[in-house]
C-alpha cells in the first residue's frame, strides 16, 4: 500500500515537472543521482536522514498515546541547544577536557550532551503533555507557541551569550573536540556521524517499548480508547505525560547530528523544518517505528535530492521536493487510521 | 426546526439536559406548540411529565407496545399505577427463573459499604447508603439516568472533577470501603491496586474494551488482574488466557488474533464476563450484563454472575431489566434522583414486589 502510495506522488510530482516544461525522466534522474549517486550522495542523504528519524519516532510516539505533537521542532532546537550549552560549559570549566582525544573522554562528553538534549526535549514535551492531562489545554495550541518560545529563547542565548567570538554569524561558539562526532569512513567526507546509528536503535527501542512493555501498552492504550483505558484503572494523563516526554527527549536528541556533527556549533536556524517534516515521515509509516527509519530515509532523499535541482535543471526548483512530498502525503494517508493488528 | 415550519415534532428526553426549574416552562412551551396546531411526540422515562402534558401515552417495552391510555382530562386521567405496571410488565413473577440460593449472603466483612457518600453535580449528584454483603448480588431499579452511573464511578474512584471540589468544602463526604480498605478520596489506579473489583461497564464498547485490539491485549486492561506484571508483557501468557475465556465461556470470534471489533456484542460481552469475573473479584459492578445479548449468552452470563456471587464476590447489580433484576437478586434496590429511595426484599415465595418496584422508581407513592 505505502509503496503505491509512493509511487503515484512521484508520478504525480514528475507530472508537475513535465508541466513546467521539464523532461520528467531527466527530473528523476537527477533527483536519484543526487541522493544515491555516489558515496559520498547517499551519506549526504543519511545526514538529512537522521533528524528526520528523530522528530518521526517523536511524532509516532504521541500519536500513539492519542496526541499530536506538533512541537518537535522547538523541542529538536531546545535539545540541540542544551547539548551546544552543556558542551561550552563543561569547556569554560575544564578547558583541557574538551580537546581531550581519548575515546572514554569523548564517549563521556557525547553522552552528557545527549543526555542534555533529551532532557531539554523531554521537559518541553512534559510541560505539553501536562498541560494536556491536567488543564486540558489542547497540545496542538501548546506545543505550537512553545515552538515560538523556544526559537526566542535559543537565539537570545545565541545572540547574548554563547555568541561565537569570531565571526558574525548568529551561531554559537564552536564545540570542543570531545563533543564532536566524526564521521564514518564510509561515505566519502559526508558527516554521517554514530547519531545516525543512534537514530536506528532509538527506532528499535520505541518499537520495543510498544511491543513489549507495560508502560508501552499504557499509552498505546490511551490512544485507542482513553475511556476504557480510564475505567480499567489506568491514569491517562500520566500515559499522556509519559508519551509527550519520551517524544520530546526523542525529538531533543534529533539536533545532534547537525550540532554535535556537522558544523559543531549551534546556528539560529539551523533545521530545516525537520520537526514539521517528521510529522510527515511519521505519517507515512502509520507512526510504525521500523517503517518510520524507510520513510525518513525517503525524505531525506527527496530533501538532498531538492538541493541538485537548482542547479541541474532550467525550469523546477528545489520545491518540486515538496511537491512530490506533498502528494506522497495526502496518497498514504487515506489509510492513516490503519493501525496494524497486534499478533 | 419549527422556524423552518415542522408541523411534527419528535422529542427525545428532552428534559434529560435540563435543570429541574427549567422543566416546567419547557413544558409549557410544549403545550402552546400543541395549542398552536404542532403534533408532538415526547419519550420519555418521567412519568410525572408524561402526564402532565400528554394527551395520549403510550408505552413500549421491549420494542412492543403494552399499552395504550387516554389521558385528556375529560377522561379523568390515567394513574401512575397503571403506566408502572403497564412499563413492567404482568407476565413477570421473579420466582420462574432460578435463582441460586445455595449460598447465604454472609453479613460479616460486607464487599461493599457505602455509607451517607454524597457528592453534587448537576446531574451526576449522589446521596447513597447501601451495604453489598459477600456471596449476595444486590439489584439496582431505577430509570436509567437517576445517577446509577454516577454511583459505579464513585465506586471505581472516578468522580468528576467538580464532585471532588465538593469534597473539599463538605465537612462529611461519607465513606465508601470496599472488603474492609476505605477507598473514597483515592485515585481510580491506587483503588484498583488494593482491591479486586470486577467491572462490566454501562457501555461495553467505549469503556470496556480497544476494539481494535487483539482479546489478549484488551485482557491488560482487566481491573482485576492486568496478567503480567513488572515493565514487560507477557503477549503468549495472555493469549493463552484469552483462548481460555474463549473456551470457557463459549466465546465464539473469527479467532485469537483478530481485533475484538469482529466479535458480537455477546461475545464481546461474554468476553468480558470471562475477563473480569474469572479472577475472583471482591466486589463486581454489572450494568446491563445482558443488554443486547442473545439467551443463551445471557444465559451465560447470568451463571457467570451466580457464581462469582458463590465464590464469595459481592454484586453490584444494573438492570433497566426488571425481570432479570428480580431473577437474579437476593436485594433490591430503587434509585430515584441519586438517592437510594427504597428497598424490596423477596417474599418468602422469592418474588419481589414488582409493582411497588415500579412505583418506587417513578417517584410515585403508594397511597
Amino acid at each position: 500500500m505505502r509503496g503505491a502510495a509512493i509511487l503515484t506522488g512521484l508520478v504525480v510530482g514528475l507530472c508537475a515537472a513535465a508541466l513546467a516544461g521539464e523532461n520528467p525522466l531527466h527530473v528523476f534522474q537527477v533527483m536519484v543521482n543526487a541522493g544515491f549517486g555516489t558515496a559520498y550522495d547517499f551519506g549526504m542523504t543519511l545526514v538529512y536522514t537522521t533528524p528526520l528519524i528523530f522528530t518521526g519516532l517523536s511524532v509516532a510516539v504521541a500519536y500513539r498515546a492519542g496526541l499530536f505533537n506538533i512541537g518537535a521542532e522547538g523541542q529538536l532546537v531546545l535539545g540541540a541547544m542544551a547539548a551546544t550549552a552543556a558542551a561550552l560549559g563543561i569547556t569554560s570549566v575544564f578547558p583541557e577536557f574538551a580537546d581531550a582525544p581519548s575515546f572514554g573522554a569523548r564517549f563521556a562528553g557525547m553522552t552528557v550532551c545527549a543526555l542534555a538534549a533529551a532532557t531539554a526535549g523531554g521537559i518541553a514535551g512534559l510541560m505539553v503533555g501536562y498541560l494536556r492531562a491536567r488543564r486540558g489545554s489542547h497540545e496542538v495550541v501548546t506545543s505550537i507557541m512553545l515552538n515560538f518560545l523556544v526559537t526566542a529563547f535559543t537565539s537570545w542565548v545565541v545572540l547574548e551569550k554563547l555568541h561565537s567570538l569570531d565571526t558574525q554569524n548568529p551561531e554559537t561558539r564552536p564545540v570542543g573536540a570531545a563533543f564532536r562526532a566524526s564521521s564514518l569512513a564510509w561515505f566519502d567526507g559526508a558527516p554521517v556521524t554514530v547519531w545516525f546509528v543512534c537514530g536506528l536503535i532509538a527506532a528499535v527501542g520505541v518499537w520495543f517499548i510498544f511491543q513489549r512493555t507495560r508502560p508501552g501498552f499504557g499509552m498505546l492504550a490511551t490512544g485507542a480508547n482513553p475511556t476504557a483505558t480510564a475505567f480499567a484503572g489506568i491514569d491517562t494523563g500520566r500515559q499522556m505525560m509519559l508519551a509527550m516526554t519520551i517524544a520530546g527527549a526523542l525529538a531533543g536528541l534529533g539536533g545532534l547530528g547537525d550540532v554535535l556533527g556537522g558544523t559543531g556549533r549551534f546556528r539560529i536556524g539551523f533545521s530545516s523544518d525537520y520537526g514539521f517534516t517528521g510529522i510527515a515521515v511519521a505519517l507515512l509509516a502509520s507512526g510504525r517505528p521500523l517503517a518510520l527509519v524507510a520513510s525518513a530515509l525517503l525524505f531525506g532523499a527527496l530533501h538532498k535530492g531538492a538541493l541538485d535541482l537548482d542547479f541541474e535543471t532550467d525550469h523546477v526548483t528545489r520545491d518540486l521536493a515538496t511537491i512530490i512530498q506533498g502528494c506522497v502525503i495526502l496518497f498514504a494517508t487515506a489509510k492513516w487510521f490503519q493501525w496494524r493488528k497486534r499478533t | 426546526m419549527i422556524c423552518q415550519g415542522a408541523r411534527v415534532i419528535i422529542l427525545d428526553e428532552p428534559t434529560a439536559v435540563l435543570t429541574p426549574v427549567e422543566v416546567k416552562p419547557f413544558l409549557k412551551c410544549l403545550e402552546r406548540l400543541r395549542d398552536s396546531g404542532h403534533a408532538v411526540i415526547l419519550i420519555s422515562h418521567k412519568l410525572d411529565e408524561v402526564l402532565d402534558v400528554c394527551g395520549r401515552i403510550i408505552v413500549m417495552r421491549g420494542g412492543r407496545v403494552t399499552g395504550e391510555f387516554d389521558n385528556r382530562s375529560g377522561n379523568g386521567g390515567v394513574s401512575i399505577d397503571t403506566l408502572a405496571s403497564a412499563m413492567i410488565g404482568e407476565g413477570v413473577t421473579g420466582a420462574e427463573a432460578p435463582r441460586s440460593r445455595a449460598v447465604k449472603a454472609s453479613e460479616t466483612n460486607p464487599a461493599l459499604v457505602i455509607d451517607r457518600y454524597r457528592h453534587d453535580g448537576g446531574r451526576d449528584a449522589l446521596d447513597v447508603s447501601l451495604v453489598v454483603n459477600r456471596c449476595e448480588i444486590v439489584g439496582v431499579a431505577g430509570v436509567e439516568g437517576n445517577g446509577q452511573d454516577a454511583l459505579f464511578r464513585a465506586i471505581l474512584g472516578m468522580v468528576p472533577s467538580g464532585a471532588t471540589r465538593n469534597h473539599a468544602r463538605d465537612e462529611d463526604p461519607g465513606r465508601i470501603v470496599i472488603s474492609g480498605r476505605d477507598v473514597l478520596g483515592m485515585k481510580p489506579r491506587e483503588i484498583r491496586g488494593v482491591v479486586r473489583v470486577g467491572l462490566l461497564p454501562f457501555d461495553r464498547r467505549d469503556e470496556g474494551l480497544l476494539l481494535d485490539e487483539a482479546p489478549a491485549a484488551n485482557l491488560m486492561l482487566s481491573g482485576v488482574d492486568p496478567g503480567s506484571t513488572g515493565w514487560m508483557v507477557d503477549w503468549e501468557k495472555l493469549r493463552r488466557r484469552a483462548g481460555e475465556i474463549f473456551a470457557k465461556y463459549d466465546v465464539s470470534s473469527p479467532g485469537l488474533d483478530w481485533a475484538v471489533r469482529f466479535m458480537s456484542g455477546g461475545n464481546q460481552q461474554k468476553f468480558l464476563v470471562g475477563r473480569e469475573l474469572g479472577q475472583n473479584p471482591d466486589l463486581v459492578l454489572a450494568a446491563h450484563p445482558t443488554r443486547g445479548v442473545d439467551w443463551r449468552a445471557a444465559r451465560r452470563i447470568h451463571d457467570a454472575l451466580f457464581a462469582a456471587r458463590e465464590r464469595g464476590a459481592g454484586v453490584l447489580l444494573v438492570s433497566s431489566d426488571i425481570d432479570e433484576l428480580c431473577r437474579l437478586s437476593d436485594r433490591v434496590v430503587v434509585m430515584l434522583r441519586g438517592r437510594i429511595a427504597r428497598e424490596f426484599r423477596p417474599a418468602d415465595d422469592g418474588r419481589f414486589d414488582l409493582a411497588g418496584i415500579g412505583l418506587a422508581m417513578t417517584g410515585g407513592i403508594r397511597s
